[in-house]
């Protein structure tokens, strides 16, 4: 797909992970961010809390 | 996207039965209001999206697709209220057929139904934006900038981002509030842990130095270093097999006195004068309605400055520079400051008394347990409603509450009532009865004590850490979220506001060549200024007219679709937009349309007439590319004007023997060509300062610039002895020339009151030459390759060329 025909999100959320790459975040952190925005499209909390944590390590 | 070919609409809103051929391409839609132009609009939205707006959206009421959707007389028939759109997805190259009803609007019927045809047609179906009418206008120019931003968010489909960097912002927050707890939590292990050592330094010499102590009197072997894993009762179990004391009594007695010392603070508190004058303070403010609020806001701005570490607003997760978000906190606070002053003396008790509750909480509630303990068995059934009380009161004080509530609070809060005192008592009577430890017995104690409370500052640290790596995790996240985001965004916003200057700029380069504007997010908000002739910034609608503000929302509207759809901006329905930029710029926003998105459908709708053969004549239009609608009845819906021209109209009335309407319609025709032909031909006419410009005063002016051009045509080409081009332009100006002449065009020169005043008297058979001559001299305005109107070119300053829209006619003016 052209860079033009993708949503603005898309756009947002690629660069992100980009972005996190370049700081070094850590590679499962980052394809579970990648898979909860860009594939399974889910932006709540608790989505995004195992996607940053990893599943099972939502809570301390 | 998508291009639409064709459209059928039965029994929708108010159509009974329609079918436009678009053919792919731009098409206009005119009629008078009422009469039936937003059905299509409607019927558009419908097919591709399954909703249309204006019965879902903001400000509709009670007013529903459901229920209205269906043509008036078929309100309980909404199955057959249907759409069919023919249509072509360039993407796929493919053709697909859309049909909904209004009974399933959500179940359409796609032939053919591949599953790229589908995710297609699913992705267009979520783009409602694709209407653009004078409400969405008004929504992106005239909005404050929160609203603003809200729509422009709506359009760019950044929901999902807001709500992504809300929800990792509010992660990031939590886990540092998280952290903070694990903090606090370290730091009560700390503390328990030197208590059970007795020693008030926590270094790894002073550890050791008092367990060995213990461990010689054991006779364990002394402990060398402290590690993460060493344990400071190693070896006990084995050297030691006597189990412990039920209740230690040297514990047990340390917890007495602090016990003993809690309590005695709050009952010297309770009982204090501070304690009384506060009640009295809160009793006289809570007198003046002026101040009850201010306790509360002002703990609320407190609190709010304590959660706001991390940089964000506690409340909305917004990032804020910290010293901007303290300083505006404490600026509002000033504002309470004498109020506040007052209640100065109230705050520092409150703040006491939180510290005094839970120190009584705790302590008593680490006491009373050893009732259990005590043989027999102490009863103890009152402590723990007190103990609930006291924790939910402590809670409370340290939250956000209303002087009133504060009042309530500590009207509740009493001393400890004397069953309590009595179990303490006598748990203190058992615990001195029991035999005090041999010197074994107290070194096993302390080292089972002093390991347990090892044990649990590890594992407090342990979770700390842990507290601490998510925390910062969750941190870099969110913030390379927001930067990412922020940076994006501004890019993309630079970019539109580029294009929207660009776009504007062209419709009004006429007379605002130098237009600037500034479209600027901040903070959920997007600013929007534009130069008003370079007197500086100001919003839109502050001294531009609103057909320049109209012609704003436009430009921003179509630099907004072609950032967000990019090459996928291939179809766009205008609802009477372009009637509402003002009349001196309509024909540069066809010229933009055709330019700037040549390769985007717009389906427009408009009540003028002069704008729909605007749109003819610029060619943003093709021949046969509109539909006018004569009147609109609830039986029968629109009525159409043939779809043939002008003088197929002309001669049906003629055919019916109605000069009258002929010769009406004949007039209003040449009217709108007059003026036409001037522009294209910079003919001068005698300004009327009404705009109020008679047939008569238009086209013999333009008949006398055409002739005019030619000649000068003739007498440039024999300047360079370009004989084709002396004969192309003869032959020209005879033809013309015979239609002028035909037409009597001459004569209006001399007396243009006469002429057409009289055509409405003429019979049919005296009036059909007339129709006659004029169709022949507008015929000769027109190239007769591509039938494009002559021009004289450039638009402005000396004029140095006639020409056609093909190149055709091509005919230089300036002699060598």
């Amino acid at each position: 797909m052209d860079l033009n025909e993708r949503t603005v999100t898309d756009r947002v959320f690629d660069a992100f992970i980009k972005d996190l790459e370049g700081a070094g975040v850590d590679e499962s952190v980052r394809q579970r961010l990648r898979k909860a925005l860009l594939e399974d499209r889910k932006y709540t909390d608790p989505a995004l809390k195992a996607a940053v944590f990893g599943d099972g390590e939502t809570s301390l | 996207m998508i291009q639409v070919d064709s459209i059928t609409i039965r029994e929708f809103r108010g159509i009974r039965n329609l079918t436009l051929d678009f053919r792919g391409a731009n098409f206009a839609v005119c009629g008078p209001n009422g009469t039936g132009k937003s059905g299509i609009v409607d019927a558009l939205e419908f097919a591709l999206t399954g909703s249309v707006s204006r019965l879902t959206g903001e400000g509709s009421g009670d007013v529903s697709l459901a229920a209205h959707g269906p043509h008036v007389d078929l309100r309980s028939n909404p199955e057959r209220a249907v759409v069919l759109v023919k249509a072509t997805l360039p993407a796929l190259n493919k053709k697909v057929e859309i049909e909904r009803n209004v009974k399933h609007p959500n179940r359409p019927k796609i032939t053919p139904s591949t599953p790229e045809i589908l995710e297609a047609l699913s992705a267009i179906a979520t783009h409602p934006e694709i209407v653009l009418s004078r409400r969405e206008i008004i929504r992106y120019v005239l909005a404050t900038p929160g609203k603003r931003s809200q729509e422009v968010q709506a359009l760019l489909r950044l929901q999902e981002v807001e709500k992504t960097r809300a929800a990792l912002q509010k992660i990031a927050n939590a886990s540092a509030r998280e952290l903070r707890l694990f903090e606090a939590g370290t730091r009560v292990a700390r503390d328990d842990l030197l208590r059970a050592l007795s020693i008030t330094e926590l270094r790894k010499a002073d550890v050791l130095s008092a367990s060995n102590e213990r461990r010689r009197v054991l006779g364990l072997p002394v402990l060398a270093d402290l590690t993460d894993t060493t344990a400071l009762n190693d070896g006990l179990a084995a050297t030691i097999a006597a189990p412990p004391q039920r209740i230690s009594k040297v514990q047990a007695t340390t917890d007495h006195e602090t016990l003993q010392v809690s309590l005695a603070k709050m009952d010297s508190t309770l009982g204090s004068q501070e304690f009384a004058a506060c009640h009295q303070e809160i009793q006289a403010i809570l007198k003046d309605p002026t101040t009850t609020n201010t306790l509360a806001y002002d703990r609320f701005y407190a609190a709010g400055v304590e959660l706001i570490e991390q940089g964000a607003c506690p409340f909305c997760d917004v990032e804020w520079d910290m010293d901007e978000l303290r300083s505006h906190i404490a600026e509002k606070r000033r504002h309470l400051a004498e109020v506040s002053h007052r209640l100065g003396g109230v705050n520092t008790l409150t703040s006491n008394l939180t510290e005094i509750l839970r120190d009584v909480s705790a302590a008593l509630r680490s006491y009373i347990r050893y009732a259990g303990l005590c043989q027999p068995v102490i009863a103890d059934d009152d402590t723990f409603e007190y103990l609930a009380n006291l924790d939910q009161i402590a809670r409370h004080l340290n939250s956000v509450i209303s002087l009133r509530e504060l009042r309530e609070l500590l009207q509740r809060i009493v001393v400890c009532p004397s069953g309590i005192r009595t179990t303490v008592t006598q748990i203190h009577e058992h615990v001195l009865t029991l035999p005090d430890p041999s010197r074994e017995l107290a070194a096993r104690d302390w080292l089972i004590r002093a390991q347990e409370k090892m044990e649990v500052y590890k594992n407090a640290r342990r979770r700390e850490s842990i507290a601490r790596a998510r925390a910062g995790a969750s941190k870099m996240v969110a913030d390379i979220f927001t930067a990412t985001s922020d940076r994006v965004l501004t890019e993309l916003y630079t970019a539109v506001q580029d294009d929207f200057v660009k776009l504007y700029r062209f419709i009004n380069r006429d007379d605002e060549a130098g237009f600037k504007a500034n479209l600027t997010p901040s903070l959920g908000k997007l600013g929007f200024d534009v130069d008003f002739y370079g007197r500086g910034f100001f919003p839109p609608g502050a001294y531009h007219s609103e057909g320049h503000q109209d012609g704003m929302g436009l430009c921003l509207y179509l630099a907004l679709m072609r950032h967000v759809q990019g090459d996928g901006f291939r179809f766009a329905v205008l609802d009477d937009v372009l009637m509402s930029v003002d009349s001196g710029h309509r024909r540069e926003v066809c010229a933009l349309l055709k330019k700037e998105f040549s390769g985007t459908q717009f389906v427009m709708t408009t009540h003028d007439p002069i704008w729909l053969k605007h749109m003819g004549t610029e060619g943003l239009t093709g021949p046969g590319a509109h539909v006018q609608f004569r009147r609109w009845s609830v039986g029968s819906g629109p009525t159409l004007w043939d779809d043939r021209d002008v003088w197929a109209e002309i001669h049906d009335y003629l055919t019916n023997n109605d000069v009258r309407s002929a010769a009406a319609l004949l007039r209003h025709y040449l009217e709108y060509m007059g003026g036409e032909l001037c522009h294209r031909l910079r003919a001068p006419v005698e300004f009327r300062g009404d705009a109020q410009y008679q047939l008569g005063d238009l086209l013999p002016r333009a008949s006398a610039q055409l002739g005019k051009l030619l000649d000068k045509a003739k007498s440039a080409a024999k300047s360079w002895e370009q004989q084709l081009k002396i004969d192309e332009a003869a032959a020209l100006d005879a033809t013309f020339s015979a239609a002028a002449r035909a037409s009597q065009m001459d004569q209006w020169q001399i007396n243009p009151a006469v002429h057409y005043n009289e055509w409405e008297n003429l019979g049919k058979t005296d009036f059909e030459p007339v129709v006659k001559a004029f169709r022949a001299l507008i015929q000769a305005f027109r190239c007769s390759g591509c039938a494009d109107f002559l021009r004289a070119s450039p638009e402005r300053g000396k004029t140095e060329a006639l020409r056609c829209r093909c190149g055709a006619v091509n005919l230089n003016l300036l002699s060598k």
